[in-house]
This record gives C-alpha cells, structure tokens and sequence, in this order.
C-alpha cells in the first residue's frame, strides 16, 4: 500500500513537472521577444544620438539584455569586429541562424530579424530612424501574439501535467 | 634648387619600401571587397609603393594613379592599359567598400557624405561621388555612391628640415610664412613635417606649442579624433574646422604659439590671420599657385600680401617635381618689398 502511495506521488509530481516545462517554453517567447525590443532600442539610442560604430553598438546591446537574446547581437558584434570581409547583411543573418536552436524564437521571428539585417547601419540617420521604427512595431505585434498563445496554452499545460499525472494513477494503480 | 626628400630619392631603401607597402595594404587594400583585395595584394611591391590614387568606379575598370600617369588593373592585379582586359568594378564591389571604409556606421558618416570625403585609419582621404541630395540649395547628403577617389598621402619625415633656418626671425622668432605650390606638389607634405619639426623642437630651436587646423582633414588625417600622422607633441589639431573659424577658437583657448593651415584664400581668413597676427601668434599656411607673381592676381590672396603679414614666402614645385623649393622670398626689415633669397 505504502509502495503504491510512493509510486502515485512520483508520477504526479513528474507529470507536474513536464506540464510546467511546456508551460515555459510557451512564457519564454514572449520575455524573449521583449528583451529583443530593449535590445532594439538600446541600439537605437546608440545609433541616432551617440552615432557609435556598429559593431561597439551591438556589443552594448549584448551586455545590457538577457543572456538569451543576446547572444544574437554578440554574434554579430563579433563577426563585425574581425577582418571586414562580409557585409552587415550577410552577418547579421548568420548571428540570427545560428541563435535560433537557443531561443524560443519562431520562423516567423526569424524572417523578421533577417530582413531588419538589410537596412541596418546601412544608411543615414533619417532612414535609420525609420527602419527602427518598422522593425519595432514588428516585433511589438509579434509580442502581442506571442502573448496570446501563453495565455492559452500555459494554463492548460500546467493542469494538464496535474491531472494527466492523476489519471495514469488511477489508471495503473 | 634645394632637394627635399623627394619620395624618388636614395633615402628610401627596400625596408622602407616594404613598410610603406604594409601600411598601404593594412590601411587601404583591408578596406575594400575581399576580390578586389586580392587583386591588389597581386601587385608589385614597387608598384604600390608609387601608388597615388586608387580608383574605384562603378562598372568601369579598376584604376590607379602612380607616378608614371593612370593604369587599368587587371584580374591577376598586373598592369594594363587596355580597359578592356582590365578588372570593372561592380556595384557590389562599391556597396561593400563603402561598408567597410564606413566601418559599418554610414549613419554616422553624415558630416562626410555632406562634404563629400571620409577619411580612413591611417589618415588617407577618400573622395567620393555619386547622386547629390540638396536641401535648400546646400548638399545634404550623396546617395548611390559612384567613385571612390583614394590618396595614398605619405608622410615624408625630414623633408621641411631644409626650411626651418628660413623661417626662423631673431630670438629663434617663427616668422608668419606662407607656401606657394601647384596641386600635389608637396604642400601638404612640408606643412605636415614643419608642425612636427617645430613641435617636437629641431637643431636650431626648442619644440613649441603648435595648433593645426586641419579643415580638410589632411595635415595630421584625423580618424575618430586621433591624428594618424606624425605631427609632433606639442601639437593640438582641430579636425575638420573650417579655417577662419578654427583660428579664433585656437587663439581664445589653445594658446598655440604657431598655428598652421592650409590653403588660405577666402575673405574671412584675412580677418582670422590679422587676429593672430594682434595676439602675436605666428601663422603659417599655404596657397595654391604656380609663383609668387601668380599669386599677386588672386584678389584676396593680394589683399593679404599688401598688408605685408607674411614675412617669407615659400615656392614649390614649379618644375612638376614634387618636394622641390624654387625660391624662398623674404620681407626686408626696412623696406617694403620682399626679396627672393634663393632662387632658381
């Protein structure tokens, strides 16, 4: 009986658990996509008013935000800094590919990032200003949907993990 | 006729030959598209060590200027005058050398392209052309950037070390000086060793404070601020400020005891150069011309030397051989006329 009991408790804590981290991985795109935004404006703010070089931007951007994001900017910066062989373009789309295992980021996430890469550092302020200003409101509303599926899946991750846990010990037990 | 270290001469052996080409390659061939890089690492160290300009138009042949006149580039980085076999350049090729020279920041080029130079690590300046964007009749930007112009400038160490004795009044005084030169005969060049010979100090005097204003971003090629040239170390630059003005601000707050600039012309830098003549800073400075008669017609240059501010004259290269001094006129003490104390 004791057994039993012991047994019961592990599966339902383990489906507890596996029902919280699914429940994550959908909280983390959104905080994701929001550190992307600071991320974005601090480089805003160090293009438009400090005119920095690029690459010393970029790599401002990636002490200042979350470790997951920032791993992006940081590739980039890199890359910038060594020998010039490539340009900002072709770069910034390899930082972006290759980060993309890391982050909770989605495909749609992705094609938005690259083609903000195009313009980048890339023209005068005007059009700097401009392009900022696109890639923001991007990314805003993908928070926004982001956000959405969170609500509803988070919840029904958690119970789930909660009940599913229960059932099988009904079930086998 | 004094010699002053034509870049031709004996001084320059091979090691210095290999220097120069390291710096050249460093600074300037590091900045273009990696295709066009290669091509130029092909070329003779001889040949880039006479190299002038360097030459990128879009689709149109790779181009340099050395001293035996204009050459196409080939693939293999030979030298051809056939533009057909030679290297064209794409608009790729300008898109990506404007990225590098721009170290990635075209935002932050906006005062260059208004001008229409940038210069790059190592102090060469780049010309550029392309579509001119205006803004109530002034040039606000350039956009689809169509030819680079790059000057490989060269520091000549020494080569004012003929002058010094010239310009020097009693009390190792440094007289108000002006030097006549046709383009790309060396003015520059004297201007930039004289700054660091009078900073630093030389056989006949110790160093003083010397102030550059360095409108065109030549004299000490200022890049981020820092002069990439040697121009001494008592030496204040003031980059990329127009010349009447950099002087005022030189003399309220610098307290240079020499200021030097280049090519004088216009009417506001009369009213500058009596200002430092009054706080008794002496000026030296320079002015595009063929001699000394030449000059006298300019109208404003004129209005200048009649008031007698100058007190020696410098003329170059009226031979075409760059870093040449044809003659050195200098004021008499109690007349007024200059007289030519060394000439050809």
């Amino acid at each position: 009986m004791i057994i039993k009991l012991f047994l019961g408790i592990v599966i339902i804590i383990s489906s507890t658990m596996v029902g919280i981290a699914i429940a994550n991985r959908y909280a983390m795109r959104p905080a994701q996509l929001r550190a992307l935004q600071s991320g974005i404006n601090i480089l805003q703010t160090e293009i438009l008013y400090f005119s920095s070089p690029l690459p010393e931007a970029l790599h401002k951007v990636s002490k200042a935000i979350s470790d997951d994001i920032s791993i992006i900017f940081n590739r980039a910066s890199k890359g910038l800094m060594e020998k010039k062989r490539y340009t900002i373009n072709e770069v910034w789309t390899r930082a972006v590919e290759d980060s993309m295992d890391t982050t909770a980021l989605t495909e749609e996430d992705k094609v938005i990032l690259i083609n903000f890469g195009l313009g980048l550092g890339n023209s005068d302020k005007e059009s700097q200003v401009r392009h900022f200003q696109l890639i923001m409101e991007q990314i805003k509303k993908q928070e926004v949907k982001a956000e959405e599926i969170r609500k509803k899946n988070e919840k029904l991750y958690k119970s789930l993990g909660v009940l599913g846990g229960m059932a099988i010990t009904v079930l086998i037990l | 006729m004094l010699i002053m270290g034509n870049i031709t001469s004996y001084r320059y052996g091979d090691v210095c030959k290999a220097k120069f080409s390291q710096r050249v390659k460093k600074d300037v061939f590091d900045v273009m598209p990696l295709n066009i890089r290669s091509i130029l690492y092909n070329m003779d160290t001889d040949l880039i060590f006479s190299l002038e300009e360097i030459r990128l138009r879009v689709y149109k042949p790779l181009m340099i200027v050395c001293q035996s006149g204009n050459h196409f580039i080939d693939a293999n980085g030979r030298v051809t005058d056939n533009h057909e076999k030679a290297y064209i350049v794409t608009k790729e090729d300008m898109e990506r050398t404007l990225q590098f020279m721009a170290e990635y920041s075209i935002y932050a080029l906006e005062e260059e392209l208004r001008l229409g130079y940038l210069t790059l690590k190592g102090g060469y300046r780049v010309g550029l052309s392309g579509k001119v964007v205006l803004n109530n009749n002034e040039v606000k930007t350039i956009k689809y950037i169509s030819s680079f112009n790059i000057r490989i400038s060269r520091e000549v160490i020494g080569s004012a070390q003929p002058i010094i004795p010239h310009i020097l009044g009693s009390n190792n005084r440094i007289l108000h000086t002006l030097i006549i030169s046709p383009p790309k005969m060396g003015k520059t060049t004297i201007l930039r060793d004289l700054a660091r010979l009078l900073s630093n100090g030389n056989k006949y005097m110790k160093g003083v404070k010397v102030g550059i204003v360095d409108e065109r971003s030549e004299i000490a090629g200022c890049y981020q601020g820092v002069p990439q040239n040697d121009v001494g170390v008592r030496t204040d630059v003031l980059d990329g400020c127009p010349k009447a003005l950099g002087m005022m601000m030189m003399i309220r707050s610098l307290s240079p005891e020499v200021i030097i600039t280049d090519e004088i012309g216009r009417q506001e830098d009369i009213y500058a150069l009596e200002e430092a003549l009054n706080s008794g800073i002496s000026v030296i400075t320079s002015v595009h011309g063929n001699d000394f008669e030449d000059v006298k017609r300019r109208p404003v240059v004129w209005q200048i030397l009649k008031k007698n501010i100058f007190k020696v004259i410098i003329v170059l290269g009226k031979n075409q051989v760059p870093g040449t001094i044809d003659s050195i006129y200098k004021l008499s003490n109690n007349s007024d006329t200059y007289e030519e104390i060394i000439g050809v």
